[in-house]
């Protein structure tokens, strides 16, 4: 899964343009599904029987997009105005190498010898950011991207100590999650759903949980860890190392605190260390899911991503397999939810 | 050598930044029957020369302290100063001084300035009507003290001047060993270049405080705690040390690394002379740098056997 | 044939980026510059007669002139690039809990570091890290929007429990932000510390130019060091070879969008010509009236006091020196990210090389 993970982190799919991460997904699950669906957002829906039925339809969803930029406009001298897909944070974009397709740049920053001190303390806004491309003028920008391309980060995934780094973990490790079980089989009948736009606001979801109707959800996802220092308590959220995560409530979704005790209680008789987030941040499809139509009872399932939504999102690598394990387990104990 | 007798005898010499004869005098005395020659340099800076034939090599430790000079004396006879040496003004109200003719005074404030507008032209020194001339300079008048292992001190400086004085009085090989007791210490340093053009050597070692890290809510990166014998800074102040020269004296002792953020060094002026020397510093744990400081003479002690080691 | 030029038809051809990739590989963060001296004394040899490094690090090349008693002439550009050192360990719970605090050794600019990707140069080897920072969803709503996060608040993050940073990487490591040179667009190379081992390929482009012609004077190229914090390199390595002339070649900001015109040189305008109080009258005027002559690309950059590059320094040293100073414009200085065109560098390089073989009608002047 690991090699996987790298694979899919290597694909840009920013926020609104996730065709790409779709094309792989979808050649890679085809020999496994028993269907694949794409439905007109762009929301891959994969139904493949398990080992028996579990008498309810059940769900796990990932999301194939990432944050990004979008190009709005192009100066006069050749640089690239841009907008952000997705919650990025103004100071991770200073110097930050970007790619559209295969047009690189980075973003840009004057100098701090040419600011006073005052302007030294607080990051330019997004919009009086830029690209640079290179380009000798507007019209050599113009024939290399146009307004409305997306950037991605432009980086390779990376070990460092335990841990990988790569742009996109949140949430192509719920991905290789998905697309793992789905090739070695489903315990019960089970419906795969790749994602949209969840970072623009669950969109994807909403419209594919609507077509679906599931009686049960599980949404893998990466979540934010703030285990770095100065940060106290219970302000980390969760712990890299620690195992899988399965929240409590985050900003979008109040879990079933029923179903949340019988998760942990599962995977504590499987011998699956795992942890709950102790701050509520962050939201997932899990938000749109479980009040689409009639609802939908959910539950979520993490990876602790410690700088998520920049370009260096890291996991702990000893945290990946317990995640699969614990995704597996609670699918094969499906009834019991 | 009895380190805390020698510090308090050299503490108690009044010799501020600029006024250090007091004190190279005494150190020109205790050096003599070790030494091949001895200079006084423009600046002030006791030159102590062991001729060898071996390796050429700087030890350095500032001797001065920081004080004050009489500026302006008003029609009421308080005296008016300017910093040799920067000093926390709060700090300094109310501090016990004495002259180097031996008038004794008090420090106070001008009345109705905030604590954190307070700078050094706000002070003055109340002599109680005794005589002081514009020029003259002033130290701390507190006494020098040990407590279990540890010294304190107003003039800790001189602590390093002892190291140097052991290392002096117990090596007999055949490098060759130049002892600077650096003039303007507290200004920065500024004895330090002068003394290593003079002295051109291969490598230069000065033997400083380095600031301790073991106080409640210390900004300390490093951590320093006394008690842990020699400390090497890789870098005081911004400037970097020579890393092959603190291999070098790894190689001869325990020692542990630090980075000194705040600390005001010899450093820069040593390893800029001529064509560039390969310099280093030896700390010495201390605690506070404003008006008493505290150390251990067993860091001191380990450091000079460090240096003898070395050498 | 040097491993980092190929020849074309028309005549030597530097590959700048290869160059500048093989003095960006081992570290040379500002005081702690062995390592990267060494890549520059491999890539000065085949170009002199002989090679030296000083005390401080500075590499010191020398190529003979073919008439006894020339007129020594010194180019310099630092090596150094800016950085930082461990200066504690900071541990947080859990089974990847190390992290180091970082000062600076040099100018960086502390708001370009969030999420960067750095190497930890440790004894063991190289150590990648990720500049730690806290995501969107867990910033105090309090605090003020876009407040840049001072350095002492950084810490980098090993990926390693907490125990084996402390017995891997000690005090006063030197710490480099990952960025190999890269292309983008036409000629244009980004990269970290492209300030200012860019300039120091320039000089070697000269050297390449001036190859096979005997020399008017005895040239120096030095690759100096500790440019970023107290200039000493260079201080040092023109104390020892009594240079009369020293032309410095650093970079100097190139516009952007949000940088005012007047204090910015157009990228793409070629090598920046430097005059003010702190630069000889006449080398300046030289410069000058050679890129006039030759048509190389160049501007004029006034500099009304200090130059901010190791001119101001040479200039004082021993009984003083007749400083020049060429500048390469650079964008996004001291930023994780710097940007430069190959077109101002070789435009650099061919200024350098003219100014020597104008030696053979005569010393600058007026």
């Amino acid at each position: 899964m690991l090699e996987l993970l790298q694979t899919l982190c290597r694909i840009d799919g920013v926020s609104g343009c996730e065709d790409a991460v779709g094309d792989y997904i979808r050649a890679w699950v085809t020999p496994y599904a028993d269907s694949v669906t794409e439905d007109v957002m762009g929301n891959l829906l994969c139904y493949k029987k398990g080992v028996r039925h579990s008498g309810r339809t059940l769900m796990l969803a990932a999301h194939m997009d990432e944050v990004g930029l979008i190009v709005t406009s192009i100066t006069d001298d050749g640089f690239l105005r841009f907008g952000t897909s997705g919650g990025i944070d103004e100071k991770v974009l200073l110097g930050t190498r970007v790619r559209i397709g295969d047009v690189r740049g980075v973003v840009g920053v004057r100098a701090t010898h040419l600011n006073t001190p005052e302007e030294e303390k607080t990051l330019p806004e997004v919009r009086a950011m830029y690209i640079d491309i290179g380009a000798a003028s507007k019209e050599d920008a113009e024939k290399r991207v146009q307004p409305g391309d997306f950037a991605a980060f432009d980086n390779e995934p990376m070990f460092y100590g335990d841990m990988l780094k790569a742009k996109a973990i949140d949430d192509r490790v719920g991905c290789a999650v998905l697309m793992k079980l789905l090739r070695e089989g489903p315990p019960v009948d089970m419906w795969f759903v790749f994602t949209v736009q969840e970072e623009q606001g669950l969109r994807g979801a909403r419209p594919a949980a609507y077509r679906i109707r599931p009686d049960l959800a599980i949404v893998v996802e990466g979540t934010t860890a703030g285990d770095i220092p100065d940060v106290k308590g219970a302000m980390k959220a969760c712990v890299a190392g620690r195992g899988p995560v399965i929240p409590m409530m985050d900003s979008a979704t109040l879990y079933d605190p029923v179903l949340v005790q019988r998760a942990l209680e599962i995977a504590e008789r499987a011998g699956i260390p795992c942890q709950t987030k102790t701050y509520i941040a962050g939201g997932t499809d899990a938000g749109a899911i479980s009040r689409t139509a009639g609802g939908a009872k959910t539950l979520g399932v993490a990876a602790a991503v410690r700088y998520i939504h920049t370009p260096a999102s890291s996991v702990a690598v000893a945290d990946l397999e317990p995640m699969y394990r614990l995704v597996r387990t609670l699918c094969e104990n499906a009834e019991r939810l | 050598m009895n380190y805390i007798e020698t510090i308090r005898e050299l503490a108690e010499i009044t010799a501020p930044s600029g006024f250090e004869k007091a004190v190279t005098d005494r150190l020109a005395e205790l050096c003599k029957p070790y030494a091949s020659e001895i200079t006084l340099d423009p600046l002030g800076t006791l030159l102590v020369h062991k001729k060898g034939s071996g390796k050429k090599t700087l030890l350095t430790a500032a001797c001065d302290t920081s004080g004050f000079i009489a500026t302006y004396i008003d029609d009421d006879g308080f005296v008016r100063v300017g910093e040799l040496g920067k000093c926390i003004p709060s700090a300094c109200v109310g501090l016990p001084i004495r002259f180097q003719n031996g008038t004794r005074g008090v420090i106070g404030c001008d009345g109705g300035v905030e604590v954190k507008d307070l700078r050094a032209r706000h002070l003055y020194i109340d002599t109680m009507g005794e005589t002081v001339r514009v020029g003259d300079a002033c130290a701390a008048d507190l006494p020098t003290y040990a407590s279990g292992d540890s010294i304190v001190s107003p003039a800790m400086n001189r602590a390093c001047c002892a190291v140097l004085l052991d290392v002096l009085q117990r090596y007999t090989g055949d490098g060759d060993v130049t002892f600077a007791f650096t003039a303007q210490g507290m200004l920065g340093g500024r004895g330090a270049s002068p003394a290593a053009y003079a002295a051109d050597a291969e490598r230069a070692i000065a033997v400083e405080l380095t600031t301790a890290g073991d106080t409640p809510e210390s900004e300390s990166r490093s951590k320093v705690k006394l008690g842990e014998g020699a400390v090497l800074p890789v870098s005081v102040g911004g400037t970097a040390a020579n890393l092959g020269l603190i291999a070098e004296l790894e190689a001869c002792g325990v020692t542990r690394r630090a980075v000194d953020e705040r600390g005001q060094s010899a450093l820069l002026g040593l390893q800029g002379v001529r064509a560039g020397v390969r310099a280093c510093v030896a700390g010495i744990a201390a605690r506070y740098s404003g008006v008493m400081t505290i150390a251990r003479v067993s860091d001191m002690q380990q450091t000079a056997e460090l240096l003898l080691a070395a050498l | 044939m040097h491993a980092y030029q190929y020849h074309t038809k028309g005549g030597v051809v530097l590959n700048f980026r290869k160059t500048i990739g093989a003095l960006s590989q081992p570290p040379g963060v500002s005081g702690y510059e062995n390592d990267v001296a060494e890549s520059a004394r491999v890539l000065l040899e085949p170009l002199c007669n002989r090679v030296e490094t000083l005390p401080l690090y500075p590499v010191v090349g020398v190529r003979d002139s073919a008439k006894p008693g020339a007129p020594r002439v010194l180019l310099d550009a630092h090596i150094d690039q800016i950085g930082f050192i461990v200066t504690g360990y900071e541990d947080t719970e859990g089974p990847v809990g190390g992290f180091v605090r970082i000062a600076a050794c040099g100018g960086f600019d502390p708001r370009t570091l969030p999420a960067k990707e750095v190497i930890v140069h440790a004894p063991c080897g190289r150590l990648h890290g990720i500049v730690a920072c806290l995501p969107p969803h867990l910033k105090n709503p309090d605090a003020p929007p876009r407040a840049a996060i001072p350095l002492k608040d950084l810490s980098v993050d090993l990926g390693m429990p907490a125990a084996r940073v402390r017995e891997l990487v000690p005090l006063g490591t030197p710490v480099t932000v990952k960025a190999e040179p890269f292309g983008i667009g036409g000629d244009f190379i980004g990269g970290a510390a492209l300030d200012d081992r860019a300039c120091f390929a320039a000089i070697l482009y000269a050297l390449e130019l001036l190859k096979d012609e005997p020399l008017p004077v005895e040239l120096i190229a030095v690759g100096s060091t500790r440019e970023e914090v107290d200039g000493r390199g260079a201080a040092t390595a023109a104390h020892h070879t009594r240079p009369d002339y020293a032309v410095a070649v650093d970079v100097t900001h190139a516009g952007t969008p949000d940088a005012p015109k007047e204090r910015t040189v157009p990228i793409g305008s070629g090598a920046a010509i430097g005059i003010g109080p702190h630069l000889n009258r006449r080398v300046s005027s030289t410069l000058v009236r050679i890129a006039q002559a030759q048509n190389i690309p160049h501007t004029r950059e006034i500099l009304p006091s200090f130059t901010g590059t190791n001119a101001s320094v040479m200039q004082t040293v021993r009984a003083g020196i007749a400083t020049g100073l060429v500048s390469l414009p650079l964008r996004y200085m001291h930023t994780g990210c710097e940007v430069i065109r190959e077109h101002d560098a070789k435009a650099c390089g061919e200024l350098l090389a003219a100014f020597v073989r104008s030696f053979n009608e005569g010393v600058p002047r007026c």
